[in-house]
């Protein structure tokens, strides 16, 4: 019995050292890359490659499930991003309301005859349209029978033609350079194949929009969304940095990232059997590439490149990370073989076993050990001088690492520089252990049971919309 | 040996402090640091905003002088530009100067013609050429970059020989400021240090080399030939990328020579380049190129840049390919063929 309490006892303390280990590992990490970047970024005009005929072609997929309300305008949005080599392609994925009927009216579309090339299996495709309107030649538009995220963006992968995929949400809002951003990795390689590209997402709530394009930065004025606002921070600007420096992205977001179409196919496009398509399209082409020894990277940049609504409502909240866990763990599981696999590099040695130790497990083990220590109190167990400085230790490194990010948000990009903006996200800071933190575990802990149960439901996903400068009166 | 009993007792005295005073250690440090954190946040906040008004003020006094100057007439350009005593008094700041010397080469690579001559002139008068080549010569990448993309932007000559040694300098990002800065003062004849280079030219940086050498046509023939002879491909690369760029059909030969190139980015971008200066010889290269190429990425090009510039000449070799197994490239071959009848 002695053994088995000591074995948990300094299991669990090796756990949290370790983790706190890679925590600072990466921060470190995470500045050089930043640093490196910025100081890169300054001396680069992206607007060069604008109007450049040698500009990379880009194929924007857009996949729209009952959008209705916004299409409109989410589509024009996207048609005003400030790139030429592109075509914008968006797929209405068997929607339920009136989107394909507003997007037909709205940008003049007609059937057209396209290559529509089956490389990945999907769905029927019903028609393509194209718009009669030259003003809107960019545009594409698919109408097919529903089968999810992973399904829509397959078949915008059989209709484009370009060089580069850009997936992306269709209600998130881009910066009018986000493209020529995002682009510029593929073209700084020379020596590895650049086969994806992420950029920063950041949280739209209480920021003013006006005809698609930002206008206002505003942090937001409600606690999970501002309280979200710090994760993504600490997210983009350590987490994914640092893995970026080391060349072991795992995840580009499936609200706005970009992939090589050819290693994309290659490595046979989104998987329809996961509620996590994004994380595991970027496993999978990395295995695509370590399997084949074809030097490669996937790259990251830090700038703010996206801006998409944060749900505001636990209930929302909940589905969205119940869903994020249940697509960790079938990423994982369908990857299993790169765990440890020192032909994989960096991807089995490190960036497996850190997915699969403190973003897999973590919530599992803080549960287990809020459980026991429940049962620990009730049965008079605790040595509550030694557990309240315990629990000091932990809240305090958890601040002290958000407090980091804060700084490393205040130092490069400072999107939230209104008088109070830094003195919320430090309360922000200081009250997510206590309101925010327990219903992320406890959301993920539901994914793991509902994964258990065989629940592969992707959760409805309830907009409320941006904020949208007032229109200035016409004379 | 005191250093031993110095480890030694620091051992000891380290045994002797429990677990809970060791928490209470970490406690006590990780308080002093968030609270140092957030001294350091509020400190650069206050530095960041207090610079930002500071680069304000000095841009709202520098701009209606540097307005009069953009505009000054050509016979008034030779004169000595004069300045207000505001403006003489704040540029003895270094922080002015180089708030100055910012806006100037913002300025500067926005306009051309007199108001960029103007420009030019008042960083000459200014001696502002000084902190670019003080720049140049720090032993930090990003400012040496930043120094030499001054100093081009400002078409300072006399630093020619000082960046032509950088063009070859192993940080990328120096280099390739180098490079550029070199076709920026000198166009094609910047480009001699082609022959030297071992270092590939991203993507990236080909294009900057080509917006630059848009609107100067090619000259020397033979210098593009010697190019595409190079061992280095992304050279070669550029130079096909040059020759489709301004449709230089007297290159289409040497053109034809690169489809049998052991580089696949130098094949491919010759089967570009072909497309772009098209001809029956250039269509015949690409039709008896097609079959021995390895690549299905480049038979796709190649059936792509015949029917952007085919003709029915090309139907009958077409028709062969569809029989080809393969659906992708059957459906281009039928995509090309439709393509060429309706043209007809």
């Amino acid at each position: 019995m002695a053994l088995i309490y000591n074995l948990f006892h300094y299991g669990m303390l090796w756990y949290a050292v370790s983790m706190l280990g890679c925590y600072i590992f990466l921060s470190s990490l995470a500045i050089i890359e930043a640093v490196r970047y910025l100081r890169r970024s300054r001396l680069t005009n992206y607007n060069l490659l604008a109007s450049s005929p040698y500009a990379p072609s880009v194929s924007i997929l857009a996949p729209a499930y009952n959008e209705g309300a916004n299409i409109i305008e989410n589509v024009r949005s996207l048609l005003s991003i400030y790139y030429n080599n592109l075509e914008l392609i968006v797929i209405n994925d068997g929607s339920k309301d009136d989107s394909m009927a507003k997007l037909i009216e709205a940008y003049h579309l007609a059937p057209a005859q396209l290559e529509y090339h089956q490389q990945l299996a999907t769905k029927r495709v019903k028609a393509v349209y194209k718009s009669t309107n030259p003003v809107y030649n960019k545009l594409l538009v698919i109408d097919k029978e529903n089968g999810g995220k992973a399904d829509a963006l397959n078949s915008g992968i059989n209709l484009a033609k370009n060089q580069y995929l850009v997936c992306i949400d269709v209600d998130c809002i881009l910066e009018q350079d986000a493209l020529l951003k995002l682009v510029k990795p593929f073209m700084d390689e020379t020596g590895k194949k650049v086969i994806a590209t992420g950029g920063v997402v950041r949280i739209a709530n209480s920021c003013v929009f006006k005809n698609g394009k930002l206008m206002d930065v505003n942090l937001p004025k409600d606690y999970l969304p501002r309280a979200q606002a710090l994760e993504y921070i600490r997210a983009f600007l350590l987490g994914r940095m640092a893995w970026s420096n080391l060349n072991g992205l795992l995840l580009i977001s499936g609200a706005f990232g970009a992939f090589d179409r050819e290693v994309a196919i290659a490595a046979g496009g989104y998987n329809h059997n996961t509620v996590g398509e994004d994380m595991e399209l970027v496993v999978r082409m990395r295995r695509y590439m370590a399997d084949r020894k074809i030097p490669y990277k996937v790259a990251f940049i830090p700038d703010p490149l996206c801006w998409t609504e944060a749900p505001a409502t636990y209930q929302i909240l909940g589905r969205q990370r119940n869903r994020w866990m249940r697509g960790t763990i079938e990423t994982l599981n369908m990857h299993r073989k790169l765990f440890m696999n020192p032909k994989y590099g960096v991807l089995g040695l490190m960036s497996y076993p850190y997915w699969l130790f403190y973003e897999l497990l973590a919530p599992v083990i803080e549960f287990t050990g809020f459980i026991l220590f429940l049962i620990l109190a009730f049965a008079g167990l605790i040595n509550w001088s030694f557990f309240l400085v315990l629990t000091a230790f932990i809240l305090l490194f958890g601040w002290l690492f958000s407090t980091f990010a804060i700084l490393m948000e205040v130092v490069t990009f400072n999107q939230y520089k209104k008088r109070g903006d830094l003195g919320k996200l430090i309360l922000t800071a200081l009250a997510e252990p206590f309101l925010f933190h327990p219903f992320i575990v406890w959301s993920s802990i539901k994914g793991i049971v509902d994964l258990l149960r065989k629940k592969n439901a992707w959760g409805e996903m309830t907009r409320q919309g941006f904020n949208t400068a007032p229109q200035t009166p016409k004379v | 040996m005191p250093v031993a009993t110095f480890f030694i007792g620091m051992y000891q005295e380290l045994q002797r402090i429990t677990a809970l005073e060791l928490f209470y250690a970490t406690i006590a440090l990780f308080t002093s640091i968030i609270l140092g954190l957030i001294s350091a946040m509020v400190f650069i906040m206050l530095a960041k905003s207090k610079q930002a008004a500071r680069q304000k003020h000095l841009q709202s006094t520098f701009k209606q002088w540097l307005v009069s100057i953009i505009l000054q007439e050509p016979d008034e350009a030779n004169t000595f530009f004069s300045m207000p005593e505001e403006i003489s008094l704040a540029l003895q700041k270094r922080f002015a100067r180089r708030a100055l010397l910012e806006e100037l080469v913002r300025l500067k690579s926005n306009l051309s013609g007199r108001a960029g001559d103007n420009l030019q002139q008042l960083y000459n008068q200014l001696q502002l050429h000084k902190l670019s080549a003080h720049d140049m010569h720090s032993s930090k990448w990003y400012l040496k970059a930043k120094g030499i993309q001054e100093l081009a932007t400002m078409d300072q000559k006399t630093y020619l020989p000082e960046i032509y040694t950088l063009t070859l300098h192993p940080n990328v990002q120096v280099r390739t400021e180098a490079q550029t800065a070199m076709v920026c003062l000198q166009g094609y004849e910047g480009l001699t240090f082609f022959k030297q280079l071992a270092y590939p030219l991203t993507e990236w940086h080909q294009v900057q080399l080509l917006q630059l050498l848009a609107n100067q046509p090619i000259s020397n023939t033979e210098m593009i030939r010697d190019w595409l002879q190079l061992p280095n491909p992304s050279i070669v690369q550029f130079a096909l990328k040059l020759i489709s760029e301004q449709h230089a059909s007297q290159f289409q030969q040497d053109v034809i020579t690169c489809l049998s190139h052991l580089e696949e980015i130098v094949r491919s971008q010759a089967i570009a380049c072909l497309g772009e200066i098209p001809s029956a010889p250039a269509a015949q290269a690409l039709r008896s190129h097609y079959s021995s190429e390895s690549s299905k990425t480049l038979q796709l090009n190649i059936l792509a840049e015949l029917m952007k510039t085919g003709t029915t000449s090309e139907l009958p070799f077409l028709q062969q390919l569809r029989l080809t197994p393969d659906e992708g490239m059957r459906l281009a071959v039928e995509k090309t063929i439709n393509h060429l009848q309706q043209q007809v």
